[in-house]
């Protein structure tokens, strides 16, 4: 059996989300306190809500704590929340990651033209999930690949009706914790089947579609299926 | 209300603690102050399913005022009476609604000595049967150490 590494690919700190009570290194010194009861949790990816500022560096406390912490963004598109991974210069001079109505067909085609990737947050919630603007208004699933199918913030009912969405339209699935506050990081994770070390190799992972979610509790089992 | 005192000492980052309450349509209106005869104020979000309904809600909701009153008591039951409970703050992220079960749960997130003397961090909140957590926070606590 081979093993897992597990990402929470969705949280936000107090560094630069004004909703948010938890700080970065409070999230690793947590992530540390649930590895000594047995949790696995390799990484986290910071996604502030509608920003994304290049010259931030967690290295050192990634280091100090033994975590990976990478950097994305939650964005605001015209379909909901949209996490972006792996952006480049040309994706923040191309948009005003500020907008809250943001053409999210452009969105994810910039990301993916310029090597990154993204993903359709919490698709299962009402006005801020893709699966309703579908229901609602029709509108077209492509060119979103990937959805954040379980997601920690969401209700059961909201994470259930994702999963039929994506299995409808055979989309791939992540999970991620939608951390605000500290007790709340790697809540729900990704499995993937390589480790990550960079966003490149995050980007690399997400394209290959190997990967799926589960929660904290899975992890205790090591091998958890999918 | 807990008499049991909690010491700096004895905390560990992890340390998780729990109660259950349902905040019933009774309970509400005491906080309120109303008489049950009446039909609450406003829209009625908080006295009637009805009311709340008019405005969009699914049932009548709890007065966010109470659910951080909740709240507060939970952290004050931890700490016991020797405890300050110096910060306390939360963000509403979905209604509570009347006649949900509740569990309110503190998680030790952080425990410093600091200048100002023994701190102690806690995250706080309330989830319901759904899988919800409406409203999330954070309190800082100071807590005696053991004579």
């Amino acid at each position: 059996m081979p093993d897992y590494y597990y990402f929470d690919l969705h949280s936000h700190s107090t560094d630069a989300s004004d909703d948010a009570g938890g700080t970065v290194e409070g999230y690793l010194k947590w992530i540390v306190a649930r590895r000594k009861k047995g949790y696995k949790i390799d990484g986290i990816v910071l996604t502030e809500h509608r920003q994304y500022d290049p010259t931030v560096d967690y290295s050192a406390l990634a280091e100090q704590y033994g975590v990976v912490v990478l950097k994305g963004a939650e964005v605001e598109t015209d379909i909901g929340h949209v996490l972006a991974y792996g952006i480049d210069p040309r994706f923040t001079s191309q948009f005003d990651l500020s907008n809250v109505s943001l053409p999210y067909q452009d969105v994810f085609n910039a990301m993916y033209d310029y090597g990154g990737f993204a993903v359709g947050a919490h698709a299962g919630r009402a006005r801020i999930g893709l699966e309703e603007h579908y229901r609602l208004r029709g509108v077209s699933v492509p060119p979103v690949k990937v959805v954040e199918q379980l997601n920690g913030g969401s209700n059961d009912e909201e994470n259930g009706r994702a999963l039929v969405f994506a299995k409808e339209h055979g989309l791939g699935r992540v999970g991620g914790s939608d951390a605000h506050f500290v007790s709340a990081i790697g809540r729900c994770l990704t499995a993937f089947r390589r480790p990550i070390r960079s966003v490149e190799d995050l980007v690399q992972e997400l394209k290959s579609g190997e990967f799926f979610p589960v929660t904290v509790e899975q992890t205790l089992a090591g091998h958890p299926d999918e | 209300m807990s008499e049991a005192q909690r010491y700096f000492e004895e905390v560990d980052l992890g340390d998780e603690y729990a109660e259950e309450m349902t905040p019933t349509p009774e309970l509400v209106r005491e906080f309120l102050g109303l008489n049950p005869a009446r039909g609450g104020p406003g829209d009625g979000r908080f006295t009637s399913d009805e009311g709340a309904r008019s405005i969009g809600m699914r049932a009548a909701i709890v007065p966010g005022s109470m659910s951080m009153s909740i709240i507060s008591r939970l952290v004050e039951d931890w700490m016991g009476p020797e405890g300050t409970l110096h910060s306390l703050d939360v963000s509403y992220r979905r209604p509570v609604l009347q006649g949900d079960d509740l569990k309110l749960q503190a998680l030790v997130t952080d425990a410093d000595e600091t200048p100002e003397g023994p701190r102690v961090k806690l995250d706080v909140y309330m989830e319901n049967a759904r899988g919800e957590r409406p409203l999330q926070g954070t309190a800082v606590v100071e807590l005696p150490r053991k004579a």
